[in-house]
């Protein structure tokens, strides 16, 4: 950074070029990491002022209550048998929501007909919440756990379908024109062409999914459940355990946040070849 | 197909039905929204493409010269009329039509060699010839060490490099190249003509090229075909008597600047014409 470092007027290998290029590489990531982590510390840091001035310590428990909150939930197995469930409901949920919706989405977005088929009734079920489809749901289904599954199923389908159907509308016609000369015919197209030129949508529509998943696991254990997070989180609220539902809400959190990286890696993987993937 | 053929020889105009590429009265129009007249773009398109000829497709932009070669390719069908291939029509794309596009249609997802190996795989050639096909025509366009590259990592002129090894490894019987230099700079343009010349001498393939570039069109064919515009017709068809193989050289010939200048007046005049009345002309053939 400094010009008297190597001087101004030395020649630079190209060796030291190269080890110049991942010491900047190294500097970046170690910048996003320390002020990742400072913000972090700074909220809990803020959080941790307010509970000092506050003179209810049941309505905003001190970091150091809330991680002894955390520290017994894993003791008495409490948190991490709520946390599997939790994420045995998301991750059944969510991947057969998903599937689905890449399934149809393409399908309809793909194939014009199957458009003009499905198209009105995919898009009149889009703007009905997932959330409201909970008593119909107990309705058919009982309170079971298929019952919650399928409201996280739902939600995850309605989220997904949109970005899929987009991407298989826009993939670029000289690709599709290209192959056609090359003599492939629908299906190769569909399956060579279409899908993979999808593929960047087909990952922002499962990211907004898992949001969608997450979001509404909640509100799905809210149907009779005796374990979970959401359960924990309603238990906490009914038992005045804040710092419960605080390590909750964290534990969501940071679930989501992991899930979302290990998406983003797989992404950014497939996505090898594109110019506008970040490296 | 074509070996008989000396390296000199134009092909001659006369003994229809031997043609390995034809439109016949193609007519075509295009919708324009509901309520209004469908606007005409082609109109009465005849003439004959000789086996083994490099024929150039020229006008002013706006004269349907791309929905002319999307109609050979089979990409289009035209209202009225017919392209042929071999004397059969074209319905429908297929292997038999290789294409080559101006935007850059090598797949980004693949890498060179399989956007190479795709065009062999979609028309089942066996996989164990696929490697050694692939490998053959990356090396023809000078690509060999860039097999694994991404069309991402490629320059826009080694882009059109794998375009071109991708057609010419598929073996079609006829290429069709819409303007497939024109998006490119002028160094690589030339270089790139250059190239096509050298791969069209080894396989003497029937090329009908697209271009708006009358250097370009001089230089490759042997016989230019010049469209009117609004609706598109042919006004006339050139031989070109320019002898092979051709350099960077032949720019600077005589012949070369009388060619060139005859067809830009020509298309001058006819766009000037066209803008002053609608009346279509009948074609014309200037020897």
């Amino acid at each position: 950074m400094s010009p008297n470092r190597t001087g101004p007027d030395r020649t630079r290998t190209e060796a030291e070029v190269v080890r110049g290029f991942r010491r900047a590489v190294r500097r970046r990531r170690q910048w996003q990491w320390s002020l990742g982590v400072a913000a972090i510390a700074v909220v809990v840091l803020v959080y941790w002022v307010l509970t000092l001035t506050s003179d209810n310590p049941a309505l905003l428990p001190p970091p150091g209550e809330i991680l002894q909150g955390f520290v017994d939930g894993v003791r008495d197995g409490s948190l991490v048998d709520a946390t599997l469930a939790s994420l045995r409901r998301v991750a059944i949920g969510y991947g057969i929501g998903c599937a689905v919706a890449v399934v149809v989405g393409s399908l309809r977005g793909w194939f014009r007909f199957v458009g003009y088929i499905l198209d009105p009734i995919v898009d009149a079920l889009r703007p009905v919440p997932a959330l409201a489809y909970i008593p119909l749901v107990i309705l058919w289904f009982g309170i079971g756990e298929s019952a919650r599954i399928l409201v996280i199923g739902v939600a995850s389908f309605l989220s997904c379908i949109v970005s899929v159907t987009a991407g298989m509308r826009r993939v670029p016609p000289v690709y599709v024109d290209a192959a056609r000369t090359m003599g492939a015919r629908r299906t190769r197209i569909f399956l060579t062409i279409a899908l993979p030129s999808s593929v960047p949508f087909i990952f922002a529509g499962l990211r907004v999914a898992l949001g969608a998943a997450w979001g509404t696991l909640v509100a799905a254990e809210l149907i009779a459940a005796q374990t979970g997070l959401g359960y924990l989180l309603q238990a906490g609220q009914e038992f005045f355990h804040t710092e419960i539902v605080i390590v909750a809400l964290i534990v969501i959190g940071v679930i989501g946040f992991l899930m979302d990286a290990l998406l983003q890696a797989v992404e950014s993987w497939l996505l090898r070849w594109s110019p506008e993937t970040r490296r | 197909m074509t070996a008989g053929r000396k390296e000199t020889d134009v092909p001659s105009l006369d003994g229809a039905g031997t043609a390995a590429m034809a439109a016949r009265s193609i007519q075509h129009y295009f919708p324009t929204g509901s309520g209004k007249r469908p606007l005409l773009v082609l109109d009465d398109i005849s003439f004959d493409v000789p086996p083994g000829a490099f024929v150039s497709i020229v006008g002013a932009s706006g004269c349907g010269k791309s929905t002319l070669l999307r109609i050979f390719a089979g990409l289009v069908r035209p209202t009225n009329g017919h392209a042929e291939l071999g004397g059969r029509p074209i319905t429908d794309a297929d292997a038999h039509k290789g294409m080559v596009f101006q935007e850059d249609a090598v797949f980004p997802w693949l890498t060179v060699r399989q956007n190479v190996e795709y065009a062999l795989r979609a028309r089942r050639t066996d996989r164990s010839r696929r490697g050694g096909i692939a490998r053959e025509w990356i090396d023809r366009v000078g690509l060999t060490g860039f097999e694994d590259a991404y069309p991402r990592q490629l320059s826009g002129g080694m882009r059109k490099r794998v375009d071109l090894a991708r057609i010419y490894a598929s073996d079609p019987e006829v290429l069709l190249m819409d303007e497939p230099f024109g998006a490119l700079d002028a160094q690589t343009r030339l270089k790139l003509q250059e190239e096509l010349l050298q791969l069209w001498e080894q396989r003497r393939k029937t090329v009908l090229f697209v271009t708006h570039d009358l250097d370009e069109a001089v230089y490759l064919s042997d016989l230019v075909v010049v469209l009117a515009a609004r609706p598109g017709r042919v006004a006339s068809i050139h031989p070109i008597d320019i002898p092979r193989p051709r350099t960077y050289e032949t720019r600077g010939t005589e012949r070369f600047r009388q060619l060139t200048v005859q067809l830009w007046h020509e298309i001058e005049s006819l766009d000037r014409t066209s803008r002053s009345a609608t009346d279509p002309q009948a074609p014309e053939v200037v020897a």
